[in-house]
């Protein structure tokens, strides 16, 4: 659509409607430009966009583990609060207060990031209001650590190891499980876990000690308030075969992770996200999906 | 908005003219974003405009870490840093896995700086290169370290970015058990061999234009995270496979 002024021809009645044309034609075209009425390379500066285009929020949060050489991870109850020194002793260190011990068997609990907003005020996670729709990139990164499994809390039979089985794997497990919320939506695939897929009611998670991980999600949304999130959630921890049977299932076992009878740390202890960041990218949409 | 235009039985005055050139003038002056169609622009009109400042990559596909996380004593802290430039000391002496150059010296004040890094924490190693027994309280750290300097002055002011210190221990289970049916008796055996252990981080830096940005380093160490351990498992050594380093530096948008 290009603007093409006809004007009066030489020797021609003047007509006011023919007049008119020229104007109104200007009109028509500046209410519905096209891209014919943009130049080449007419925006090649950044400058000229609204900063609604990209907008970066971040959330971060620091537990530091006190690692040196000589000692294990220092988490939310473990002792020694002290690491051993280069002069055959110990120097005291600071408990990190920032660990999320992850709740067991108590379902998706929110993982506290810090996230600071342009105003100064604070949260524990992002939330942020936009009158257009958006294309929204999440990363959710973390830390998770935990003791070794033989430090909690097991029945005698667990030693016993029977051939074509490893001791550990006659252990209880822990399993976490992770996901990124979205207005109140856990986004599936967004994390470990996953529902049970035979008869098993415990459900799919992280059984390894430690793990660093990266989370992306995109997403499109909608106009208005959206927060995001992450959660967090440990699976029960018997074994297999208590599946076919309640007798072992007690209460304080399920719930609490005590093994009657048995000596060791509490299933849940120091089950912890160290390290974690929130990453929300808004990339601004005219509409939500191309068509 | 439309034009008001004469008709033409209409007298044409000079005020009909008028109100119409005031009339598209005002329109063809002032385009608010509700005049521009859908689609108008596209990238022949972006010219090198661009969201992102920079982004780059490196990788190393095959590398032996050799660094270890120092003893806590003297001006060493390991990770019980008691602040930044403690951790920057610490974090500065490990292997170097990779290196990722920025070459846009001129970085926008406020640009989200998103870093990611992944890689195979493969296998560990003795101190002659050998594959060797896994052991439960080691531990193998990852840094990012980002090289800059202070433009004003050109001196180095380094930074560790402090939450993307991370760390994951080899295999928790490091035996399992053979059946010998000719004896009827269960063998304990070692599990030797690759680890195997995935690692995937990302982070966020907000630049700043008091500083020129040089490189992104992906640093590692090993750690034996266990009293028994210290002295006996010096020169031991941890193999990273396939370790990705990415950045992009975006506009800066809020």
């Amino acid at each position: 659509m290009i603007y093409l002024p006809k004007g009066i021809k030489n020797g021609e009645v003047v007509d006011p409607e023919k007049i008119s044309r020229d104007y109104v034609e200007a009109n028509r075209i500046a209410s519905d430009t096209t891209q014919y009425q943009w130049r080449e390379d007419e925006f090649n500066d950044i400058t000229k966009f609204d900063e609604s285009v990209c907008k970066v929020h971040y959330a971060s949060t620091v537990a530091k583990m006190n690692v040196t050489i000589g000692n294990e991870p220092i988490l939310v109850s473990t002792t020694p609060l002290s690491v051993p020194n280069t002069s055959a002793g110990t120097s005291s260190v600071t408990r990190d207060t920032n660990f999320f011990e992850v709740p067991l068997n108590r379902g998706f609990f929110e993982v506290p990031i810090a996230f600071v907003r342009p105003d100064g005020s604070t949260d524990t996670k992002i939330t942020w209001e936009s009158n257009y729709p958006e294309l929204v990139h999440i990363t959710l990164s973390y830390q998770y650590v935990r003791r070794h499994t033989s430090n909690y809390a097991k029945v005698p039979e667990d030693g016993d190891a029977q051939p074509g089985d490893a001791t550990y794997s006659k252990y209880y497990k822990l399993r976490l499980q992770t996901a990124i919320d979205i207005d109140g939506y856990q986004i599936v695939g967004s994390g470990p876990g996953g529902v049970n897929l035979e008869e098993s009611y415990r459900g799919l998670g992280f059984a390894g000690r430690s793990l660093v991980t990266s989370v992306n999600v995109v997403q499109l949304l909608p106009a208005g308030v959206h927060t995001v999130k992450a959660v967090a959630a440990l699976l029960p921890i018997q074994r297999i075969k208590d599946n076919e049977s309640n007798l072992t299932r007690l209460l304080a076992q399920f719930h609490i992770g005590l093994v009657p009878g048995s000596s060791g740390d509490r299933w849940g202890t120091n089950v912890c996200i160290g390290n974690r960041n929130l990453i929300v990218a808004r990339y601004g949409r005219g509409k939500l999906l191309r068509t | 908005m439309s034009i008001t235009t004469p008709k033409s039985s209409d007298q044409i005055t000079v005020g009909s003219i008028e109100t119409m050139h005031d009339e598209t003038r005002i329109m063809v002056n002032d385009l608010a974003p509700t005049n521009i169609g859908r689609s108008s622009i596209n990238t022949d009109h972006l010219g090198a405009a661009t969201l992102v400042q920079e982004a780059g990559s490196q990788y190393d596909l095959d590398d032996t870490v050799t660094a270890e996380v120092s003893s806590y004593g003297g001006s060493n802290y390991g990770l019980a840093y008691p602040n930044h430039a403690a951790l920057l000391a610490e974090v500065t002496s490990w292997t170097t896995v990779t290196t990722a150059a920025i070459s846009t010296t001129t970085i926008r004040n406020g640009s989200p700086m998103i870093i990611n890094f992944s890689c195979n924490a493969a296998q560990f190693l003795n101190s002659g290169g050998a594959v060797m027994k896994t052991t439960q309280q080691f531990m193998v750290w990852f840094a990012i370290l980002i090289e800059r300097t202070i433009t004003s002055t050109g001196a180095a002011s380094n930074l560790a970015i402090e939450e993307a210190v991370v760390g994951v221990h080899l295999q928790e289970s490091i035996e399992y058990i053979e059946d010998i049916p000719s004896t009827g008796s269960p063998n304990v055996k070692d599990r030797i061999g690759g680890v195997n252990h995935p690692v995937s981080y990302t982070v966020m830096h907000e630049t700043s234009s008091s500083y020129t940005y040089g490189t992104i380093k992906l640093q590692a160490a090993i750690c034996p995270c266990d009293a028994s351990l210290v002295g006996g498992a010096s020169g031991n050594k941890f193999k990273v496979q396939c370790a990705y380093l990415n950045y992009i530096i975006l506009e800066p948008g809020s």
